[in-house]
């Protein structure tokens, strides 16, 4: 076995241009951290989505004897993953001016570390590897969550976080550790070979690792962090970890199900199902009553995060197709939904509340109709990019046969319809005064940016199902 | 070229968009409409009736990979409502030109993406294109109703767009059951209706599928108990959401039962056209009763549409030649008639600033321009001979008699309900001792507007054939079929 090295080099880029960040944010003045650090991590994470592009290959590719291994669909997540966090360093930029701190150089290169975590998770091939860079990525975001000065809101949520996210790694870990115990081996393809039935011990693995995963991801019954962390977090955090954790985390579980407990897809799509089901009901209900923005948006992940993990019932290959760009439109509909919110909001958590959006198009036309763009996609009205993520997840769910899990998404669907229209109806039916802070030209950009790609998306959905068709193939390869 | 028209209010809006001026924007949208209309004429007398079938077939694939496709076309059956959409757009606009006064920019803007999306569902061919046009109309509409409507507009923006999504979720997945169902029997994985709607489904599969997309039809339509957000929806709607949503809007759901439910489920059709039938009837005679308490104008007019869409379904379940040409035909008359009502309703509110029946009377002694129109319109609402709701009215109760002879008679009983709480209210708003001090009668815009839908009503009511021999052949090849 070679190392082959160079397969990991975008990585590797992205871990030396966080290393350099430390040792640059020694030398800086402060006055120009800000604009320095946004300016080098976009460079960064542009010229490493080039990377991820040009050296992601189709036929699966090994590294580190197999601990690692990259095929279209690590290059798709990265891809993804890397977009996220360019529209977070952006929105970044102009919260940091708004916002006091005395570490810009560390909310940076952290954030880097992070993208660095959650680069290596979906590339991951073994459950060390897995586990480590998913902590290297979550204790980056715990750290993000808490580096403003005076903000007790995040530093509870990082705390929060922090306690509730170790809970969950350890969970992982220990289902991890029952696997290695089964199998004497951490290696994916090791685990498959001696993975077959549903043995005891295997249940108890796969209870441990869903668990886990689904404290990761926010799903019901382990979704209490979820509306506190994301409410609390600074808004160009909770669009990362909105965006990124959430990719990061299913394509890594896509990556170890499918081919580690391909026998057993069934039984764990089943459980999968009843809970997606669940959390986007718990999810849609919950959200209904919120005045914050971002408390609601937290619960509507849950809602979404529901929608997806019902897909996994279906036929492996239509699953992971309908996940695949379920996860693109909902990366790209979340990045635009928290930077929006981030955009308008002012010293003091003004801005994120529903009532402060009361006749925002008299303040701003252009601001209020991307609100529309961006509301309207969560919630599936087509013709934008919400819409065919929903779609999709539907078809594969009939093609499975599972008419009756289709139709409960499509109620729990109609019901989040009312809370997204609420900002809708506050943008343009309420009389009041909208606040507007100061906008920064780059966050604006980027956030028009993504809403255009909503509507593109939205009119020309087929770019995005070739690449996930793509990435799934090259991800079959792999498998079979 | 119908490509075109389903675009060019698009590029309207984009216009709307980058226009500077508040005040041009009305006329970018009164051109646009107009040159689509227009468009929508020449498309009309270009149509090859020989020949008959789907023509100006525009076809591109979309989404290969789902084999969905960019298909529209129209017959005899799409072309009428193309038609009428277009005229309802285009006299929506004059409607809108002073009661609309703030926001203008947005409010042509959403008109036009409203025309585009209503012409789209007229006009696809393939099943999810549809389904995105039905969707997409949503936005604008509720947009309509909650930024311009009256006090309880948010209420009644919320509960259109909620019920009408709520509805539509079950097409959605009877959609997708439909076809993969086809493509597990014939390998074929499409949305193209012409396709699809040569396969013949179980008929279990059939009674599945036809109560799914009934939700969301009846909800459209509105077929008694659906009916509850169109009184709100209307009320609160200012003048030209009002025009639209009854002029074009409700015969969305026909169209679909005419195009989607009878060539995909014919034996589920068939089987349930009973319980049809008596919901037709109970929409027809409830909600008269109901227009007949109302002091509401604008509730009235609503209430009456109801009613009305109540012989239109029971024409369409009829099953026979006589009754499905009158509910086509009456679909038209309906757009017309009732576009025009609500236009008069809301000239009414503009210079009275009440919708209240016993705060008006003695309107005709300051306004005998407005009195002469309104009294056609009235008279066409009823159905009288002459005007061109009798043709539709008379041929959907033939049908519905055809059909089953007690439908008939309760149908023609609502007629004479129809006629009560017309009268009723023309009386009472035009007549008696005069209540106010003064009223300016129609100027010049809302005159030509409503002048014209006038002259198409006594037309068309002398004239039917001009509309129905477009209807012939498409009947013709849908009983054949059955």
């Amino acid at each position: 076995m070679e190392l082959n090295v160079k397969l990991l080099f975008p990585e590797f880029f992205v871990l030396a241009a966080a290393v350099t960040g430390i040792l640059v944010d020694l030398l800086l003045p402060k006055r120009v951290k800000n604009g320095f650090f946004a300016t080098f991590s976009v460079f960064v994470l542009f010229v490493a989505v080039f990377l991820v592009v040009f050296s992601s290959p189709f036929v699966p590719e090994e590294a580190f004897n197999g601990f690692v291994k990259k095929d279209l669909l690590t290059g798709f997540a990265q891809v993804l993953i890397l977009f996220s966090s360019l529209i977070a360093v952006f929105v970044s930029y102009g919260f940091l001016k708004k916002f006091d701190t005395d570490y810009v150089g560390e909310f940076y290169y952290t954030l880097l570390f992070a993208v660095f975590g959650a680069m290596l998770m979906v590339s991951a091939n073994e459950l060390a590897t897995l586990f480590v860079s998913l902590e290297v990525m979550s204790i980056s975001v715990y750290v993000l969550s808490a580096l403003f000065k005076r903000d007790y809101r995040g530093k509870e949520a990082a705390l929060k976080y922090f306690i509730m996210g170790s809970v969950g790694a350890a969970v992982i870990v220990y289902g991890f550790a029952l696997l290695y115990g089964i199998s004497g081996s951490t290696n994916y393809e090791d685990l498959a070979g001696s993975i077959s039935t549903l043995s005891f011990p295997v249940l108890l693995a796969l209870a441990f690792v869903i668990s886990g995963f689904l404290f990761k991801l926010g799903a019901v019954p382990f979704h209490g962090w979820v509306p506190d962390v994301y409410h609390g977090a600074p808004t160009p955090v909770t669009l990362f970890m909105g965006a990124v954790v959430k990719v990061a985390a299913f394509v890594a579980l896509l990556k170890l199900f499918y081919p580690v407990f391909l026998p057993l897809a069934q039984k764990w799509g089943e459980v999968f199902a009843v809970i997606g089901v669940v959390s986007a009901f718990v999810g849609a209900l919950m959200a209904l009553r919120q005045e914050n923005v971002k408390r609601m948006l937290a619960y509507s992940a849950i809602s979404h995060t529901g929608v997806v993990l019902a897909a996994l019932v279906s036929v492996p290959a239509v699953a992971v197709f309908s996940v695949l760009f379920y996860l693109f439109a909902y990366a790209f509909m979340t990045v635009a939904a928290f930077g929006f919110i981030s955009l308008l909001t002012e010293k003091g958590f003004k801005g994120e509340n529903l009532s402060d959006w009361r006749n925002l198009y008299g303040k701003s036309p252009f601001l209020a109709l991307s609100l529309v763009v961006i509301f309207m996609s969560l919630a599936g009205i087509p013709p934008l990019f919400g819409f065919w993520a929903k779609f999709y997840v539907l078809v594969a769910l009939v093609k499975a046969g599972k008419v009756g899990i289709a139709v409960a998404i499509l109620i729990a669907s109609a019901i989040s319809l009312y809370f997204y229209l609420r900002p809708v109806v506050y943008a343009f039916m309420k009389e009041g005064e909208a606040v507007l802070p100061p906008i920064e030209p780059f966050e604006l950009g980027a956030v028009a940016v993504t809403v255009f790609f909503l509507i593109l998306f939205g009119i020309f959905p087929e770019l995005i199902s070739q690449t996930s068709l793509f990435a799934l193939s090259s991800f079959l390869r792999g498998i079979i | 070229m119908v490509s075109v028209i389903l675009l060019l209010p698009l590029l309207g809006a984009l216009l709307v968009a980058f226009c500077r001026s508040e005040e041009r924007v009305k006329w970018i949208a009164l051109f646009t409409t107009g040159l689509t209309f227009l468009l929508s004429l020449y498309v009309l007398f270009d149509y090859d009736l020989s020949k008959g079938g789907f023509q100006f077939i525009d076809y591109g694939s979309w989404l290969p990979s789902f084999s969905i496709k960019y298909k529209v076309g129209v017959d005899g059956l799409s072309l009428i409502m193309l038609i009428m959409t277009t005229l309802i757009s285009f006299i929506a606009v004059p409607s809108a030109w002073k009661y609309i006064d703030r926001r203008k920019k947005l409010f042509y803007g959403l008109l036009l993406l409203l025309e585009t999306a209503m012409i789209g569902v007229f006009v696809s061919l393939d099943l999810l294109l549809f389904y995105i046009f039905w969707e997409a109309m949503l936005i604008p509409m509720s947009l309509i109703i909650g930024v311009w409507g009256g006090e309880r507009r948010i209420y009644s923006a919320l509960k259109f767009f909620i019920y009408t999504f709520a509805g539509s979720i079950f097409l959605l997945v009877g959609m997708i059951v439909l076809v993969i169902v086809y493509g597990s029997v014939t390998g074929n994985f499409t949305f193209d209706l012409l396709q699809l709607s040569q396969f013949k489904l179980p008929l279990e599969l059939q009674k599945w599928l036809f109560w799914a997309f009934f939700i969301a039809f009846a909800v459209k339509v509105p077929i008694f108990p659906f009916h509850t957000w169109l009184p709100d929806a209307h009320v609160e709607a200012p003048t030209p959401g009002s025009v639209i949503l009854a002029g074009v809007l409700l015969k969305m759901g026909t169209y679909g039962f005419l195009r989607f439910s009878l060539p995909l489920f014919p034996d589920a059709y068939k089987l349930y056209a009973p319980v049809i039938f008596v919901l037709g009837v109970v929409a027809i005679i409830y909600t008269a009763l109901v227009a007949l308490v109302q002091e509401d104008v604008k509730k009235i007019v609503a209430y009456s549409s109801v009613s009305h869409m109540g012989f239109v379904m029971i024409g369409l379940f009829s099953l026979n030649v006589q009754g499905i040409e009158g509910a086509i035909f009456q679909m038209l008359n309906h757009g017309l008639v009732s576009a025009a009502l609500f236009f008069i309703v809301g000239a009414i509110y503009e210079r009275l600033h009440t919708r209240s029946v016993n705060k008006m009377g003695g309107l005709a002694s300051f306004a005998p321009k407005l009195a002469t129109l309104a009294m056609i319109f009235t008279m066409a609402s009823i159905g009288l001979p002459g005007t061109s709701p009798f043709i539709g009215e008379f041929l959907t109760i033939l049908g519905g008699y055809k059909a089953a002879h007690w439908v008939g008679y309760l149908m023609a009983l609502g007629v004479i309900f129809g006629a009560a709480y017309m009268l009723y209210m023309y009386r009472n708003v035009f007549f008696l001792e005069p209540k106010v001090l003064s009223f300016k009668d129609l100027d010049l815009r809302e005159f030509l507007a409503l002048g014209f839908l006038a002259v198409l009503v006594i037309w068309w009511g002398f004239d039917p054939e001009f509309i129905l021999k477009f209807v012939h052949g498409y009947t013709a090849s849908l009983l054949g079929g059955v």
